[in-house]
């Protein structure tokens, strides 16, 4: 199953090291193949250095393209994440 | 004696000796291996890769344990890094295939990364991710050199410590006990370092242009935190003075902390409003922590520190909710958008102005670009459903411009009455008085709104005509001039006229000198940065009605800002001598 959303990062220092690592952390969690586009760049958001690279900034968009068995969960579990700005 | 001027972090005052850190390059040469030794060398990396991932976690339980969990997250990204299998891979191919040594292999694939980085971009959280991989980078460089410089070892004497920037690997450092000061010559407030110093109450300074180079080892230095003031090997009489001041500041500190939760009412019992002024949301903790009773300005401006975008109403909304989840509902004050032009050229491509004080900022630049306000409103009026808030216009310098402001307000209203959006439909408006004008035709304001805030910074500014930057002329700024007064008093009173209140939230807010002579020219509500609440509830906690008459009775006799700045000073002086220095 494929499941794609895009969520706009709210939090006030963007995608910086520990976002990063709980997205990618939470990812690790489940068995599906997550992508994450940034301003045209895609990235394995399995990888926190990845995610770093996307430079994304407190109100930029995250798109993110789910592809397993557990797809609709993760992207639930990913949405809640970045709207409590990830718990910062 | 030398002085050197940096940005404080947090407040206290510290003297002692000064010991530098060393957190320079680690020296290596990008070396070449024999063919021969290739699966030797790559054993070497994966084997510094293994202590740096140990190392790693033990910081990370030492950080959690005596900073937060907070702070030992950042050293679990490090990890993750560390043993990334793209960066390991392309690690290992360079020793495989290029015969790097482990070390060159690793500092030329970091430095690809950090590339990267430096290629996005401007701003200082771009800044932080390159720390962070130098920081990683150095870590594997020094288990691969046998370098030893884990600096928390090496702490064995109190000192305060000079570095030129430090790493958020050696945060550990401000746990150590013998750290009682830390000095840098980099790094911005916000950064992670700067955020621990404050989170741990640590004395510290950072930004101190020269400091690693004007520093002796081992010579006395005094950081006074309260004013970002670092002075290199004091003279007998400044470090006595210093010396006396920090016991003193010490137990007038515990004192009045231990009063901060008290009312704000002089001994005869005539009670005022503190309230604090905050610029990120989660800054209004700290006021009630300081015993403020709510915020009475919120600089919005944060919310448009991205030059490049400006924010959403999801973004001025949240912000806004989170303070009012603290606030509950306590008084919250916002004030709309407050910047200049200058400031957004790339998004509304306006022109290089030739006296930006006086161009298009604040509420003009809102008229020019009306849809920056009105988004910034249906935020706030969106917010007002769930608990009481204010708006704050500021800026204001005629009549038809609070006309047009108010009407901002009414369009966007509509708007949100026909989308059915609740909103509290009396949400109260009010203006800073900061331009002269303003207050000159106060009395045709006051009818128009729900309450006054003076500000003085700007109103000191634009009475007296003077750019309190430009050292040669910043001698004119001062908020004691009677012009200046004058205008606080006339902005008094319209308001008493039309029966609104009126508050004060320039800086002298905070600064207990002025508040006896603010307070008998009939002002009681101040907005101030929280850390200083405490200490002007502390005055006003020891004076009676009487000082409060005397002060403003021998200021009106004056005619110059110096001599009444000398009437308030002796008069507070006499008040509570241990808030000051002699």
């Amino acid at each position: 199953m494929v499941v794609e959303k895009t969520f706009t990062l709210i939090n006030e220092n963007g995608l910086h090291a520990r976002p990063a690592t709980k997205i990618a952390e939470l990812v690790a969690k489940y068995n599906s193949k997550v992508m994450v586009k940034c301003s045209g760049t895609e990235v394995d958001a399995k990888r926190v250095i990845n995610l770093l690279m996307l430079g994304a900034e407190c109100g930029m968009e995250l798109s993110f393209r789910i592809d397993g068995p557990d797809a609709d969960a993760l992207m639930t579990a990913i949405g809640n994440l970045i709207n409590q700005k990830f718990l910062e | 004696m030398k002085k050197l001027q940096g940005v404080p972090v947090s407040p206290g005052i510290v003297v002692h000796k000064a010991l530098k850190i060393f957190s320079e390059s680690i020296p290596f040469v990008d070396r070449f291996i024999e063919p021969g030794n290739v699966e030797a060398e790559i054993e070497r990396y994966k084997n510094a890769c293994l202590v740096a991932k140990e190392d790693l976690l033990k910081t990370k339980d030492r950080v959690s344990g005596s900073i937060g969990t907070d702070f030992s997250e950042i050293f679990q990204s490090h990890i993750h890094i560390l043993t990334d299998d793209t960066i390991q891979a392309d690690t290992i191919y360079r020793i495989r295939k290029k015969n790097y040594s482990a070390e060159y292999a690793i500092s030329s694939v970091y430095k690809k990364y950090k590339k990267t980085f430096k290629k996005m971009g401007r701003d200082h959280l771009l800044a932080q991710r390159v720390a962070d991989i130098d920081d990683i980078e150095r870590r594997l460089l020094k288990i691969l050199l046998g370098v030893t410089d884990d600096i928390s070892r090496d702490l064995t004497e109190d000192a305060i410590y000079v570095a030129h920037e430090l790493r958020p690997s050696q945060a550990t450092l401000l746990s150590n006990k013998h750290v009682k000061g830390i000095v840098t010559e980099t790094g911005g407030v916000t950064s992670h370092f700067a955020i621990m110093i404050r989170a741990l109450g640590l004395p510290g300074i950072i930004g101190v242009e020269g400091i690693t180079k004007e520093i002796v080892e081992g010579q006395t230095i005094i950081l006074d935190c309260n004013t970002g003031l670092v002075i290199l090997d004091p003279d007998e009489e400044t470090l006595l003075q210093y010396e006396k001041l920090h016991k003193q500041f010490q137990l007038f500190e515990k004192t009045i902390i231990s009063q901060r939760m008290l009312p704000a009412e002089t001994i005869d019992g005539y009670r005022v409003t503190l309230l604090g002024n905050i610029e990120f949301p989660n800054e209004a903790n700290a006021v009630l922590q300081n015993g403020g009773e709510g915020v009475g300005l919120y600089r919005t401006e944060f919310l448009f520190v991205d030059a490049h975008q400006l924010p959403n109403e999801k973004q001025h909304l949240s912000a806004y909710l989170e303070t009012l989840k603290t606030l509950k509902e306590k008084p919250f004050v916002v004030r709309t958008m407050d910047l200049g032009a200058d400031k957004f050229a790339e998004v509304t491509g306006s022109e290089q102005e030739r006296n930006p004080f006086l161009g298009c900022r604040s509420i003009r630049f809102c008229y020019e670009n009306p849809d920056i306000l009105k988004i910034q409103l249906r935020a706030i009026l969106t917010a007002s459903a769930k608990a009481s808030i204010k708006i704050l216009f500021p800026m204001i310098s005629t009549i038809q411009e609070l006309k047009w402001s108010l009407e901002q307000l009414e369009l966007v209203k509509n708007e949100l009455r026909a989308e059915g959006v609740p909103f509290a439909e009396k949400i109260p408006v009010g203006i800073m008085i900061e331009v002269p004008s303003a207050a000159i035709i106060s009395n045709d304001l006051a009818p128009l709104v729900d309450f006054f805030s003076i500000g003085t910074n700007d109103l000191v500014q634009y009475t007296l005509a003077v750019d309190r930057d430009n050292k040669k002329v910043s001698r004119i700024y001062s908020p004691s001039d009677p012009a200046v007064l004058q205008l606080i008093k006339l902005t008094i009173a319209s308001a008493r006229n039309h029966n609104i209140p009126v508050s004060l939230c320039g800086e002298i807010a905070g600064d207990p000198i002025f508040i006896p002579l603010l307070m008998g020219l009939g002002l009681t509500e101040f907005s101030m940065n929280s850390h200083s609440i405490p200490f002007v509830k502390n005055l006003i906690r020891s004076m009676t009605w009487r000082n409060i008459e005397e002060i403003t009775a021998n200021a009106s006799k004056c005619h110059s800002s110096e001599e009444i700045h000398a009437v308030m000073l002796k008069a507070v002086k006499k008040i509570i001598p241990d808030y000051f220095s002699e």
